[in-house]
């Protein structure tokens, strides 16, 4: 292979001025569903095998690979979207929710049986409780069992801690 | 004139670098090369570094037989290569190759006008098992298949030999196949990894030793040239031109 710059083929220059006729080319995903969307030779000039048919309906997305000239776009915007988007349901940011281990395992199971997250186990089961005074009640009462318990089991793994190092 | 197509019928196997490079390197060898672009991703159009204007036709519009051969053909910045270039509208000539009923040979008959003023066509594959496929299988001559030098890479290979010898056989497609290219071979200093090793032995398992080409390595050096437009050697890399190298004096000797 040599180094030198290739000189350019004389018969190829025909490629580089030419005048092409223009066409109407969809490259959007949904032209493909559509017959209507196919692209068409709008302006031909001397192309025998050409047909010329009426420009699709839909207007043509602007080619992806188009880097040189920005053109204008028809942008068909669904009036009720932004409104159907307010309406979806949001989340917050993620948290990291630590379980006693054995129902951990247990809530693990059972919400894969489910085929829920356990996450949208807790929410439901908000949800149920804060309209059942009865039941909340009683679930706050565990839940306030269970948070001390909890700070007894810290206290007392911290104070071993500390003996650990003392001895 | 040769038709040359760089296959394989998954993604990242090295299919545009084979297409851009040897398209180069012939045509810095002084033949006149037109590379195709038949890959709706367009790469092939983005590495040559033509823009596609919205309203100018494409190869899209050639399989269609909307325009002639000549509208579709474009000269690059890169003396003695020209480009068909596609976009994502490419897509769309899927459904009018499988209603056609000769979706095989459409483009090797669109691609008869190139014999005139060409020495090569270089055809560029997507990586999916389509009309598209079988019409670029259809229309080569010779089939270069990289595969990259993973498990991957290796079903690949088989899956892409499969097609072809499933074109053959209906009597769609007279290819050859002119070699396989291992793609990202890893070495570390001068040993190739146990991995690029294994793979490419098994690549010798599927097609025989005389079908293994030089192998592309694994270096940055490649997506620099490409992305950059210029050839290996301008990056001080002449050694990784090689693989190009041999392709072309095996096409020269043919």
């Amino acid at each position: 292979m040599t180094e030198s710059q290739p000189t350019e083929n004389p018969a190829l220059s025909a490629f580089r001025k030419k005048k092409r006729p223009r066409v109407n080319r969809d490259t959007s995903l949904s032209a493909q569903d559509t017959p209507a969307a196919e692209s068409v030779v709008e302006e031909s000039i001397p192309a025998p095998a050409a047909t010329p048919t009426e420009p699709a309906a839909p207007a043509p997305k602007k080619s992806r690979t188009n880097q040189a000239k920005p053109a204008t776009e028809v942008v068909i915007k669904a009036p009720t979207l932004p409104k159907q988007m307010d309406e979806l349901i949001t989340v917050g940011q993620r948290r990291n929710i630590r379980l006693e281990e054995k129902l951990d395992t247990e809530i693990e199971q059972f919400v894969r049986d489910k085929k829920l997250s356990i996450e949208i186990l807790l929410e439901a089961l908000y949800l149920i409780a804060k309209d059942d005074k009865t039941l909340m009640d009683k679930a706050l009462t565990l839940a306030e069992r269970r948070l001390q318990e909890r700070k007894e089991a810290g206290k007392l793994r911290r104070i071993y801690a500390q003996m650990q190092k003392y001895k | 004139m040769k038709v040359i197509c760089s296959l394989s019928l998954s993604g990242g196997q090295g299919k545009s670098t084979v297409s851009v490079l040897l398209s180069k390197y012939l045509a810095k060898a002084g033949y006149a090369v037109l590379a195709v672009d038949c890959d709706p991703q367009s790469n092939l159009t983005i590495f040559l570094k033509h823009n596609v204007e919205e309203d100018e036709p494409t190869l899209l519009e050639l399989y269609r037989k909307q325009v002639n051969f000549d509208d579709a053909v474009y000269a690059t910045d890169f003396p003695n290569l020209c480009i068909i270039p596609s976009d994502d509208g490419l897509d769309q000539v899927q459904d009018y190759l499988a209603s056609s009923g000769i979706g095989a040979l459409s483009l090797k008959k669109r691609l008869e006008p190139a014999a005139k003023t060409f020495d090569f066509v270089i055809l560029d594959s997507p990586p999916q098992r389509s009309q598209i496929c079988k019409s670029i299988i259809g229309a080569a001559d010779l089939v270069l298949i990289p595969a990259e030098c993973t498990v991957k890479g290796y079903g690949s290979l088989v899956r892409t030999l499969d097609a072809i010898n499933e074109l053959k056989e209906d009597g769609a497609s007279d290819a050859d196949i002119m070699g396989i290219i291992p793609f990202r071979d890893r070495w570390v200093g001068r040993t190739r990894t146990n991995e690029s090793q294994m793979v490419i032995d098994a690549l010798t398992g599927e097609v025989g030793e005389t079908q293994i080409l030089p192998s592309i390595r694994e270096s940055e050096v490649f997506k620099k040239a490409i992305s950059q437009g210029i050839l290996l050697e301008d990056l001080g890399k002449p050694d990784l031109a090689y693989p190009f190298e041999v392709i072309i004096d095996q096409l020269q000797g043919a």
